[in-house]
């Protein structure tokens, strides 16, 4: 009996959030939701009066009106522009065509990476990557246009590592890139 | 006492030790006397951010059967450069490296603050960890897209220097051969034999390695050793094999073997299990190793076989267990059982994904996971965030940017004269190292003061239960303040980073003649701790013994240590009282002899398997969540706090978080879910709302973000079929039965389960009753 929802955040019953920014901050050393109320002999069935419950909730007074919960992004982001999808284009078909050019590389593998570019290309037109994971893909592009082919290797760890479930249909064509273009002489 | 609890709080905080009883008794008598046994909580790898590197080897005790390490509680003369052994108070010369110290110019080691501390071995960097991954291939195309994908991405996850190899098996096992140009090739074994480690050998050619040496770290000058660095085709480097191996798993198909209708397809699990084994004790011996078996369903055929292929025979569940209906059972768990052992004595890991609707063999396969410290992931498939999620937990890093994981631990525990060794229980294995200070009274995996976790993480917690020893006559005396106690932890691992290190905890508690002071002694006594030492205890016995049995002595301990601890007139169970250190137990007993770990009724084999797998891995914390949940109210009423597991908790004006370490579930009251409805959350004016409705997301996240494995996450309501899992849980003060005439208050539930009511009055009659 398989899901019958086919979408790409496919949800198993009661799966947790396909989203969670996995941080690296993983330390036990969070506020722990660990207190627990001792038992007592009281009659515990006296504790809600019909009375008291409300019929709608109520209403923010506008003192009560608390920020807008900030989200903190994760920023693995430096202060560099983000770049555009065509920019990032660009950069990708100038990559492309210097492996094009050294003779060893398959034709098929190219072909594959071109088409795992189209679908992250695809994924950004459509709004569907988090603006965390755009900025990083940036990054890799800019580096790799500044041919720093390892730079440009550590940030997809970083994608692979935070964001796993935006990147999973395209980032092994972007590492493979990047790893076709560490193996090209100098 | 507030006094108490930071003690046992501050402790926990800086060694990672927490004790059932923090003041000792000085009689063995007296010790059995105490109910709970004297034992305790130890995380050798707890996450310390502040303990200084020290990149030298520890100064031991030069006594040949102490071969303690210095510590805090030695006695030093910084004159005579001299210092005293607290374990058998032998005098030691100090190595001449610590010519220079004086009371001003301690060394780390010495200062109180450091009673955990952390030496990093230089001389010998340890091998690469190897990662071998053992795919099942019957699968829907679903699960294998979804699979092949997480294995590809997590090679992006794997410290670069790691080793790493391919096994698929379906009828047949396959071992792929890394970095082949132009083509892939394989090597085929049948599935339906066992394939000793030697036979492994002559068929693969493979040559039995010797250690390969690494270039050390730190000396970038000098270049690597020339030695011929020879890997198997079927091991390689990830640097040299990464791209081949990423399109060989790009390409991999599911098994093309034909499955008739009503029939299981034919899986040969235990051979390429066994196989995988065989094939790194050839190649890398003693060396931290993961093998992470990926299954889809149980093995079928060959060694091991779970079930046959006819679906008509079902898996076995508790109630075919229980009338000895399980055809393949005893011989399925021998098979694993050996398997497992030899892995750990190898230091190899075994992990186990199982994705599966139905079972998968867990409990028979159980030992592979618990014996070497591996983990056991049971998911529904493959393609769900479940599994993706907890996939890629497997290769955290911490703060610091290191791999949560690590290999090869080894744990002895040294005692001063006083203690006596009995047993550990725990995810590890015993290493049957029988010193002087091991008891010949055995709880846990005894006969040993030393014991091995070849998958260890910083939050692997053993429970290691220690025996006094009557105290000569003579001993007691001149001792201004009565004597301690001493233990050493040494836990020796390979980190990642590719050093040895060692890891000294050493902690000291009083002895008292209990006779005259045991409200010294009750006074001592950590609940908490306890609970957790109890529920370890019974989920070991419950591996040997019947169920009932264990409840019974379960119960009989309880009114044993309440008939001991609590204030009460003979025969009068309205006078029962119970002090502040004892308060919670009850509460935690009851919420354990109802847990799943306990009540196999409604779950099946490997779903017991499973839960019980993870309470004897986790920390303190997390285990006493698995015993009795955690439940907070969120509400407009005040900020988030923590309310009564019970059925009077559930409101309709509130929202309910529960954890139960294995559940994430959020549960709208009535009134809420119905403003819910409405859409109110949606308008401005009722913004608060909205934040009320977030608030338990915001809370429920940052305990997904920090969990091994990925919790089930279920959001509910009143009257939602999901409630049940909050229901099922929660103390039924209220049931169909009891609940009367003009009470609105709660959810009853419809049981016919005994509550905490109940339960606590029975325990009372029990207690003070003078026939008992």
């Amino acid at each position: 009996m398989t899901s019958t929802n086919k979408s790409t955040n496919l949800d198993g019953w009661n799966d947790p959030p396909a989203n969670l920014t996995l941080s690296d901050n993983i330390s036990t050393k969070r506020v722990l939701l660990n207190k627990r109320v001792p038992f007592t002999n009281q009659d515990l069935s006296a504790t809600n009066n019909p009375a008291n419950v409300l019929v709608v909730p109520p209403p923010s007074t506008t003192a009560s009106v608390a920020a807008a919960t900030a989200t903190t992004d994760n920023t693995t982001s430096t202060t560099t522009e983000l770049l555009t999808i065509e920019a990032m284009n660009e950069i990708f078909q100038t990559q492309i065509e210097k492996l094009e050019k050294s003779s060893n590389i398959e034709k098929k593998i190219l072909e594959d990476i071109s088409k795992k570019f189209q679908v992250m290309q695809d994924e950004w037109q459509q709004n569907k990557l988090s603006s965390n994971t755009k900025q990083t893909l940036s990054n890799i592009f800019q580096e790799l246009g500044s041919n720093n082919v390892q730079e440009a290797f550590d940030l997809h760890v970083l994608l692979v590592r935070n964001s796993s479930s935006e990147v999973v249909r395209f980032i092994v064509g972007i590492k493979r890139l990047i790893q076709e273009l560490q193996r090209l002489p100098k | 006492m507030a006094t108490y609890q930071e003690f046992i709080a501050q402790n926990e905080e800086r060694d990672g030790v927490r004790f059932t009883w923090n003041v000792w008794p000085s009689t063995r008598l007296e010790a059995t006397r105490l109910v709970v046994p004297l034992g305790c909580q130890f995380t050798p790898l707890k996450e310390r951010y502040d303990l200084p590197p020290l990149n030298y080897d520890p100064v031991l005790c030069t006594n040949k059967t102490c071969r303690s390490i210095l510590n805090p509680f030695c006695t030093v003369d910084y004159r005579a450069k001299i210092w005293i052994c607290n374990f058998c108070l032998q005098r030691n010369n100090f190595p001449p490296q610590y010519a220079g110290i004086t009371e001003q110019l301690q060394p780390a080691e010495l200062s109180p603050q450091y009673t955990t501390i952390e030496y990093t071995l230089m001389r010998t960097p340890a091998q690469p960890a190897v990662f071998l991954f053992v795919v099942d291939t019957c699968m829907d195309e679903d699960d294998m897209t979804a699979l092949k994908e997480s294995l590809q991405m997590a090679l992006s996850l794997l410290p670069t220097d790691a080793l790493v190899g391919l096994i698929t098996f379906g009828r047949m096992v396959h071992i792929h051969e890394l970095n082949c140009e132009g083509m892939t090739r394989s090597y085929v074994f049948r599935g339906t034999k066992d394939y000793t480690a030697k036979q492994v050998q002559e068929m693969l050619g493979l040559m039995k390695q010797q250690s390969n040496q690494r270039p050390m770290p730190g000396n970038p000058n000098v270049p690597p050793q020339q030695a011929p660095n020879f890997f198997s085709k079927f091991i390689q480097p990830l640097s040299q094999c990464d791209m081949s191996l990423t399109d060989l798993l790009g390409e991999l198909q599911r098994d093309p073997w034909p499955v008739s209708q009503g029939k299981r397809a034919l899986r040969s699990t235990g051979a390429a299990l066994s196989i995988a084994i065989g094939l790194l004790e050839t190649l890398y011996p003693n060396t931290g190793a993961r093998i992470m078996l990926f299954i889809a369903g149980p093995c079928t055929q060959g060694p091991g076989i779970i079930i046959d292929e006819e679906f008509k025979h079902t898996i076995r569940s508790h109630h075919d267990i229980e009338k000895d209906n399980a055809k393949y059972m005893k011989k399925a768990i021998k098979f694993y059982e050996g398997l497992a052992n030899r892995s750990a004595v190898n230091g190899h890991v075994i992990d186990l994904y199982s994705s599966a609707l139905d079972q998968t063999g867990l409990h028979e396969m159980k030992y592979c996971s618990n014996y070497t410290g591996g983990h056991m992931v049971m998911g529904d498939s493959f393609n769900t965030s479940l599994f993706k999620q907890t996939f890629q937990k497997v290769f955290a890093k911490d703060n610091k940017n290191e791999y949560r994981m690590n290999f090869g631990a080894t744990i002895e525990v040294k005692t001063s004269r006083e203690l006596k060794v009995c047993g550990a229980i725990g995810s590890c294995v015993s290493l049957a190292q029988r010193g002087s200070n091991v008891s010949e009274t055995e709880l846990g995996m005894g006969g040993t003061n030393a014991w091995k976790i070849c998958g260890i993480y910083p939050n692997s917690t053993l429970s290691i239960f220690l025996e006094v020893l009557n105290q000569q006559q003579g001993a007691a005396q001149g001792v201004p303040g009565g004597q301690r106690g001493y233990v050493q932890f040494i836990t020796q691992y390979q980190h990642l980073s590719g050093f040895k290190k060692i890891r000294v905890t050493t902690v000291a508690r009083n002895l008292i003649d209990a006779t005259t002071n045991m409200p010294t002694i009750a006074a001592s006594f950590d609940q908490e701790c306890a609970s957790v030492a109890m529920a370890r205890i019974a989920v070991y016995r419950s591996d040997t013994e019947e169920g009932s049995d264990v409840l019974r002595w379960l119960d009989k301990m309880l009114i044993r240590l309440c008939q001991k601890f609590a204030i009460y007139e003979k025969d009068n169970p309205g006078s029962f009282q119970l002090t502040d250190t004892f308060t919670l137990y009850p509460q935690f007993m009851y919420h354990l002899r109802r847990s799943q770990f306990l009540q196999v009724f409604n779950n099946s084999p490997d779903e017991t398997a499973f839960y019980r797998h993870y309470l004897l891995v986790e920390d303190l914390t997390q285990c006493l969540v698995m015993i009795q949940p955690i439940l907070y109210a969120y509400s407009f009423n005040g900020p988030p706090e923590p309310v009564l597991l019970d059925s009077s908790s559930i409101l309709p004006d509130r929202i309910l978080l529960m954890d139960t370490f294995y559940h994430i579930l959020i549960y709208h009251g009535e009134t809420i879910a119905q403003w819910v409805k409405a859409h109110y959350q949606d308008l401005p004016e009722y913004e608060n709302f909205k934040q009320l409705l977030q608030a338990p997301v915001g809370d429920a996240t940052e305990i997904l973000q920090s969990r091994f494995p990925m919790p089930r996450y279920i959001v509910t309501e009143f009257g939602g079929s999901q409630a049940r899992f909050l229901l099922y849980k929660v103390n039924p003060s209220q049931t169909h039965a009891n609940l009367g005439w003009g009470q609105t208050a709660g959810a009853p539930i419809l049981t016919d389960d005994v509550n905490l009511q109940t339960f606590m009055e029975h325990l009372k009659k029990l207690a003070v009753s003078t026939t008992t």
